[in-house]
């Protein structure tokens, strides 16, 4: 799975991926194309190559010294094209050329820059010959043009237009073979070069994405995880969107603390109201983020990676395909029933499944979807307002309103139904009152039954 | 030629034609043979494609652009590649156009070269920040277009020459009186209201402009649609801004509208305006205040008397009524013997 397919789920990566900065646009497609990591050795991976560049980012002299990468980048561009077209043995043109002289200077500007810091998780091959043939006077600036220098008599035939002109373009012509003739040579010499070119290339968008996540480790307050096995453990998390947009009107966000058991579904009940989808959304967000190689937003986090992850934020209408939001959620569930029993390991986080149907209905399928996961090696959280009954199942609810105030922390509860909150937050919202006493009396009516 | 002191007094201009083959090129050409040869770095760039060999239309020669060692310019890479002269190239945008990115480039032995530029006005402008702060050009010039669908408008230049000939009318009469109308429109002065744009005036709709320079937007999508604005939106209003063309139909609209109440009609620039000059003329007359948010100060008039078709005006005749007209200087630059 690639990013750039969850950017628009409603979890909140994009607003991560727009709070980063990249020195070049290229480097934000590179990350967009990268694929999920899935096993602990490849999250590890990811990890270390960020400590190695957040370390030196919060040391004052390696701060400087990654601005400085920054500044080097910006002009990098994806010529993969360029490289690919040189490889095949396409003769390159001047704008090629300077596009290639252009990488091999940023590269071994970068090199240089970053020498003495000795990183590990990047590698600048040394691309000095590229420089050398591309830069034969020596200037050391990315501009280019068929020197004079790459054919004696060039330089000749270009004294003569400047100091006699050329009406016929006969002298032009001349030049134009020699410079045809340069290109063919540079060419041929330049592909030997083509799969460093190609590592420096990927290594500078590679630098540029770790410089960015490390800003934004620092930026969103983030965390890096520990690799766990079997569970999922987040102290004080937080969703960094909604935290930026409380603290625009000098709010604060409620951190949460919440575990997950794999084999062992999580009922989240509690009132409208009380964060229940932003746990999921965040949940989505922290594991993505995770598997990416990113840090996640809470003081500290423990988390398995898994395959699969399925989110469903509640609304999966989907007009393009005709689904209706229960068909798609149906279609959700199945999914993660069918991949569930072939062993794959999945984060499943469910908001209000089968909403949209009766609650006769809706609450036997939520309760038999839980029978059927439960001891499977998924991660399951489902939030509901349904009282479901499924064995085995640990149980949490959203604290509730505490003195007309919402407390979003997360409890324990017992087995018994959810708390009814519903009209009292109403009540809160300054809804109508007759309304309100009216569903009051219904509801003493429905109890004395 | 006293207009080239006018020129170096600027640090952007544009060449523009009033119609195809108006001589724009040949001025083009004609202005920077004369430009000093050291102590002044020139850049060069165009409105939208120009500078074809063969006229796309008529099927008549064009001359090409000749650029002598030394001059900064831009053009797309198809005809980048296509240049006959030695070149460096300084920079690559990331923006492509419909033949390419825009290579930016020294000429280091002169030779011709098409050029094909910017595609929206932004670009153009942002050309002109680039050469001068990047590659330290002195003077930049913009080939431009007044009668093709371009885009990117040359009122971002602070000088504008103005090309007009026999190509745009074989009357000499009509020829006098649209130039003289189209110089009248350059001569629209900017307004004085100091509009709080945060960055660049919109692109869409229709904005009421108010005393301390804010912008709100009327709930019109486009002068298209102005006919239904009512007197109540508009009072108070210190102007209202038309982001899109000023037509016939729209100003007869405005002059109900804003006239009264002594509001006045801003556009982006002169190009905006698309109504002929009997409602434009209707428009003043009745007491219309227009302003511009981009002006450009009219340097100088080129008037080629030789249309594509073969006839040919009395040059002297010709420029006499223009300058009569316009009061502004007047050259037939294919005589090229005026002093340099």
């Amino acid at each position: 799975m690639k990013l750039k397919t969850i950017l628009d789920l409603p979890c909140g990566m994009r607003f991560i991926f727009s709070e980063m900065e990249f020195a070049s646009s290229f480097s934000g497609q590179v990350l967009l194309d990268s694929v999920m990591n899935t096993t602990p050795a490849a999250i590890e991976g990811s990890y270390n190559e960020l400590r190695e560049f957040l370390s030196l980012y919060q040391t004052s002299g390696g701060s400087a010294t990654l601005e400085k990468c920054r500044a080097a980048l910006l002009d990098l561009r994806d010529i993969r094209n360029t490289l690919t077209a040189l490889e095949s043995g396409k003769v390159p043109d001047d704008v090629e050329l300077f596009e290639i002289k252009n990488l091999a200077l940023i590269s071994e500007k970068v090199r240089e820059i970053l020498a003495p810091v000795n990183l590990k998780s990047v590698n600048f091959p040394d691309l000095a010959d590229v420089v050398s043939l591309l830069d034969p006077e020596g200037h050391g600036i990315p501009s280019f043009y068929i020197y004079d220098s790459f054919d004696s008599k060039l330089s000749e035939l270009r004294k003569k237009i400047r100091n006699s002109g050329d009406e016929s373009g006969a002298i032009l012509a001349e030049c134009l073979i020699i410079e045809a003739r340069v290109r063919e040579m540079l060419g041929n010499r330049l592909k030997g070069s083509v799969f460093g070119l190609r590592e420096a290339l990927m290594s500078l968008a590679k630098a540029d994405i770790l410089i960015s996540k490390s800003i934004l480790t620092k930026k969103l307050n983030l965390t890096i995880p520990e690799i766990a096995t079997g569970i999922n453990k987040y102290s004080s998390v937080f969703n960094p969107e909604i935290s930026a947009i409380l603290s625009r009107e000098n709010k604060t966000f409620q951190k949460v603390n919440i575990e997950l058991d794999l084999n062992k579904p999580t009922i989240l009940t509690g009132a409208n109201m009380g964060g229940k989808s932003v746990v999921l959304k965040t949940l989505a967000l922290s594991q993505f983020l995770f598997q990416f190689g990113f840090g996640v937003p809470a003081a500290s986090a423990e988390i398995t990676p898994v395959e699969e992850i399925h989110y469903s934020p509640g609304d999966l209408q989907d007009m393009t395909r005709g689904l209706s939001s229960f068909a798609a959620e149906m279609k959700m569930a199945d999914r993660l029933i069918k991949n569930s029993a072939h062993g794959h390991k999945i984060l499943a986080l469910l908001d209000e499944p089968a909403r949209t149907t009766n609650p006769q209905e809706g609450t036997a399928l939520v309760t038999s979807l839980l029978n059927i996961l439960n001891g499977r090696p998924v991660f399951v959280l489902v939030a509901t307002h349904y009282n479901v009954k499924a064995k085995g199942c640990a149980r949490i609810r959203v604290k509730g309103l505490e003195e007309g105030k919402m407390n979003y922390e997360l409890i324990e509860a017992g087995e018994s139904a959810p708390p009814r909150e519903a009209v009292n937050i109403a009540l809160s919202l300054g809804i109508d009152r007759e309304w309100l006493d009216e569903a009051i009396r219904v509801m003493d009516e429905q109890n004395k039954e | 030629m006293p207009f080239i002191q006018e020129i170096l007094g600027c640090k952007s201009i544009s060449v523009v034609g009033l119609e195809k083959n108006t001589g724009k090129t040949e001025c083009l050409n004609y202005i920077l043979r004369r430009l000093p040869s050291s102590g002044l770095t020139v850049a060069v760039s165009s409105a939208g494609t120009d500078g074809e060999r063969v006229d796309m239309v008529t099927g008549t020669s064009k001359p090409e652009i000749f650029l002598r060692e030394g001059i900064l310019f831009s053009t797309s890479e198809k005809y980048y590649r296509e240049r006959r002269l030695t070149s460096e190239i300084l920079s690559v945008s990331r923006k492509g156009t419909s033949t390419g990115r825009i290579v930016t480039a020294r000429v280091l032995t002169g030779g011709k070269i098409l050029l094909s530029g910017h595609p929206a006005t932004e670009d153009l402008k942002k050309w002109i920040e680039d050469v001068s702060v990047s590659h330290g050009a002195d003077l930049s010039i913009i080939d431009g277009a007044l009668s093709r669908l371009s885009i990117a408008s040359p009122a971002v230049t602070e000088g504008m020459v103005l090309a007009t000939g026999a190509a745009l009318s074989a009357s000499m009469d009509t020829l006098v009186r649209k130039t003289a109308y189209t110089a009248s429109l350059i001569a629209i002065p900017a307004t004085e209201i100091r509009i709080d744009k945060r960055g660049d005036m919109p692109s869409k709709g229709l904005w009421r402009v108010e005393n301390d320079g804010t912008m709100n937007a009327l709930e019109h999508e486009s002068s298209l649609t102005a006919g239904s604005i009512l007197p109540e939106e508009v009072k108070g209003a210190a102007a209202i801004y038309a982001s899109g063309a000023v037509t016939d139909r729209f100003l007869n609209q405005m002059q109900t509208l804003l006239v009264k109440e002594g509001i006045q009609l801003i556009v982006r620039d002169f190009t905006r305006i698309f109504a002929s000059q009997g409602h434009f003329n209707s428009f003043i007359r009745s007491g219309g205040v227009i302003k511009v948010v981009n002006r450009s100060k009219l340097i100088a008039i080129c008037a080629n008397p030789v249309s594509p078709e073969g006839f040919i005006l009395d040059s002297s005749k010709l420029c006499g009524l223009l300058g009569d007209a316009t009061g502004l200087p007047v050259y037939d630059i294919m005589k090229s013997d005026y002093e340099a």
